[in-house]
């Protein structure tokens, strides 16, 4: 199993970053290095790609802030 | 239908932004479509390269991904199209917009080399563009959050207090370099208070309840004289 991480240094600790999509669904096959959700801060929006292919399996779900190294799902 | 007097402020402020590129005509999903395909080539090319779009497009919402999920996506769009006004999905951040003639759209994408960029200078870029292209129409418009604005963020372009354009961002990361595209829809003509109707019905389909002030809006049509609101 992989973690999947939020990035960290992309953005200012004191800007809020919300886990805005997911595009693939629980369970999922992804591949890795394609982009399985979307955080956005300021209204802008960085991609998360799939750290290793497998099925996703996700703990963070759409809308809740999320802090820069924080595991919001994970491939397996 | 647009008087003479409003598309010529359109044709105005495209110059102003920049007389070599020529103002696009939109098809809708596959204009804002094109903002991604300008982001991924523009992260092929080398460091501090970049590219320009000024385009219009065909009357639609713009929503983003988020939105375009929630329950009731498919029925609010549905009644939007019904009304002529068909709702298209972006990849960067905010909330739902309108296009149509009379906004115009500017995208610049950027490749920002192999150093991480932060939001606020995603922005930057285009912002300066955009202050140096209203001063050229001796206008001072000023970045920062405009309460009761539609998709309201700290990077408006402001003008008198109002909102005249909003910005998004999107950054990436391809092979060793981060690139990233900024855009803004600034309204030239038109009136804000039926573009916050039609953005408010489709957001209250989905079960968003957010409240706009027609007054937190203004036009470039507005604040040279032509219409009064």
């Amino acid at each position: 199993m992989t973690d999947i991480l939020v990035p960290q240094g992309q953005w200012e600790p004191d800007q809020e970053a919300a886990l805005a999509t997911w595009l693939y669904g629980e369970g999922e096959a992804v591949q890795k290095g394609v982009t399985v959700a979307e955080i956005m801060v300021e209204k802008t929006s960085f991609e998360i790609p799939a750290p290793a292919s497998g099925a996703l399996s996700i703990s963070v779900r759409e809308d809740e802030i999320v802090l820069p190294g924080q595991v919001v799902g994970s491939v397996e | 239908m647009a008087s003479t007097q409003e598309r010529d402020l359109v044709r105005r402020l495209a110059h102003a932004i920049s007389a070599e590129t020529a103002v696009e005509d939109g098809s809708g999903q596959q204009a804002i479509d094109d903002d991604d395909a300008l982001l991924e080539k523009v992260a092929g090319l080398p460091s501090g390269s970049s590219c320009l779009r000024i385009w219009e497009n065909r009357n639609c919402l713009v929503t983003t991904r988020p939105i375009a999920r929630r329950e009731n996506f498919a029925e609010s769009a549905e009644l939007s199209a019904r009304s002529g006004w068909p709702v298209h999905v972006r990849s960067s951040g905010g909330t739902t917009v309108i296009h149509r003639p009379g906004i115009l759209n500017v995208s610049l994408a950027v490749a920002g080399g192999a150093d991480r960029v932060q939001p606020n200078a995603s922005y930057s870029d285009l912002s300066a563009l955009l202050q140096t292209a209203f001063h050229k129409l001796h206008l001072e418009a000023f970045v920062g959050p405009v309460g009761g604005a539609y998709c309201d963020g700290n990077y408006n372009l402001c003008v008198d207090g109002r909102k005249i354009a909003g910005t998004a961002s999107r950054i990436v990361r391809r092979k060793n370099q981060t690139a990233y595209i900024c855009h803004a829809s600034i309204v030239i003509y038109g009136s804000p208070e039926r573009d916050i109707s039609l953005i408010s019905k489709f957001e209250r389909g989905v079960g968003l309840d957010h409240i706009y002030a027609t007054s937190s809006h203004t036009s470039l049509a507005n604040i040279m004289g032509l219409i009064p609101v």
